[in-house]
């Protein structure tokens, strides 16, 4: 493929980027990406795949804009308020890079439609808020052996790893089982500082452009903790391989996306919301 | 469509020097201090901005010779204007391999005339 003129102006600081370079940007401009969640950590992820000018950028959110929003999901604005977070979203990507095709999903992603959701994406992206979505898009990327970068946000703190199926361990290796409800506070409950899930969702773009173009030493086996508060930034060494996983070990327990398994137990706040 | 379809030549230092500038055009990716400081008469310079306008120049009737300091730049440019079709050379190494190949003749031309 040739580059317009447009592009080898627009990707320059790519282009000139030694390990990314002509081979890389091509690899991003054929590349497709799906966001689940075009939130707090969608917000960043959309806009710096879409300005690094990913081909193909798939969005799912249910929700539209909303005013607390503001303080955080930093692609959307005071006028889009009522608007679904995905065409809201969709209209800031086209606008900084008209080069992408994005593709708007207004839903929440469930049991029944995250199959079909993540199948023509080379690589999903966990921009969610609660637990049985983050449980969900694990489970479903491993029996789809689709790569998908995990991250996690609230206060003052976050994590980010990469999941490639097989390759390292999953989420369910590490956090077996969801929390109750209530164990681990929400956004809505303990609060966030807009800036670190900016934090937490531009180290996601990275990890996606790093797999994409194939450079650098990826989070596979490791999941990066960042404190805002102390600002100690840790890489956590995690085990190769836990052969006892239900999704992805040895002898698997979860080998379909039962809805069962997505319902935060005890649950006494309504999650359907966030 | 393969990310790989491009293949330009590639250019030695020795090569470099032996070109017949007025058969090709010679594309200079050096910082137009650096090309100040040691110029290569003929080339047209093509700094990182405005790289793409300056592309636009390059005539495609006749082979393009592309370096820049190391390289590896120029191997970037030389993908980019394979694409569009040109016939591209790459000088490998850059012209610091080519200032290497100069000092190394002068001194060769130095010790044979002592001799």
């Amino acid at each position: 493929m040739a580059f317009s003129d447009e592009q080898v102006e627009r990707y320059s600081r790519h282009l000139i980027l030694r390990g990314l370079g002509v081979k890389g940007q091509k690899k991003l401009l054929a590349s497709s990406v799906l966001i689940i969640g075009a939130g707090g950590l969608g917000s960043p992820v959309a806009l710096y795949l879409a300005a690094a000018g990913v081909g193909h950028i798939g969005l799912v959110d249910g929700d539209v804009v909303d005013l607390s929003n503001l303080q955080r999901q930093i692609i959307h604005t005071t006028e889009r308020i009522g608007q679904p977070k995905v065409d809201s979203a969709a209209k800031a990507m086209r606008s900084l890079n008209p080069d992408v095709t994005v593709t708007t999903h207004h839903m929440l992603v469930d049991a029944g439609n995250i199959a079909q959701l993540i199948e023509p994406y080379d690589l999903v992206v966990d921009a969610t808020d609660n637990f049985a979505a983050k449980f969900l898009i694990n489970d479903a990327c491993v029996l789809a052996d689709k790569p998908f970068i995990h991250a996690g946000v609230v206060g003052f703190a976050g994590q980010v790893m990469t999941i490639r199926p097989h390759e390292g361990p999953c989420y369910r290796c590490i956090f077996r089982d969801m929390p109750a409800a209530g164990e681990v506070p929400t956004c809505r409950q303990a609060g966030v500082l807009g800036a670190v899930v900016g934090v937490i969702g531009s180290l996601e773009a990275t990890e996606a452009v790093k797999l994409i173009v194939g450079v650098g030493e990826p989070l596979i086996g490791r999941m990066l903790t960042v404190d805002a508060l102390t600002m100690n930034i840790r890489r956590v060494p995690l085990p190769a391989h836990v052969p006892d996983c239900p999704v992805c070990g040895e002898q698997p327990t979860i080998t379909a996306i039962d809805p069962a398994n997505y319902i935060q137990p005890a649950c006494t706040i309504d999650s359907a919301n966030e | 469509m393969s990310i790989n379809d491009s293949t330009f030549r590639h250019i030695t230092p020795a090569e470099f020097d032996r070109l017949d500038h007025s058969a090709i055009t010679l594309l200079d990716l050096r910082d137009p201090a650096e090309v100040a400081a040691h110029p290569v008469p003929d080339a047209i310079n093509a700094p990182i901005d405005p790289l793409a306008q300056v592309l636009r120049s390059v005539p495609n009737d006749k082979p393009v010779v592309v370096f820049c300091t190391e390289g590896w730049w120029s191997a970037e440019v030389a993908e980019i204007l394979t694409d569009r079709g040109y016939d591209v050379a790459s000088l490998d190494g850059g012209y610091r391999a080519y200032q290497t190949f100069l000092n190394a003749s002068e001194q060769g031309n130095r010790m044979a005339n002592r001799s």
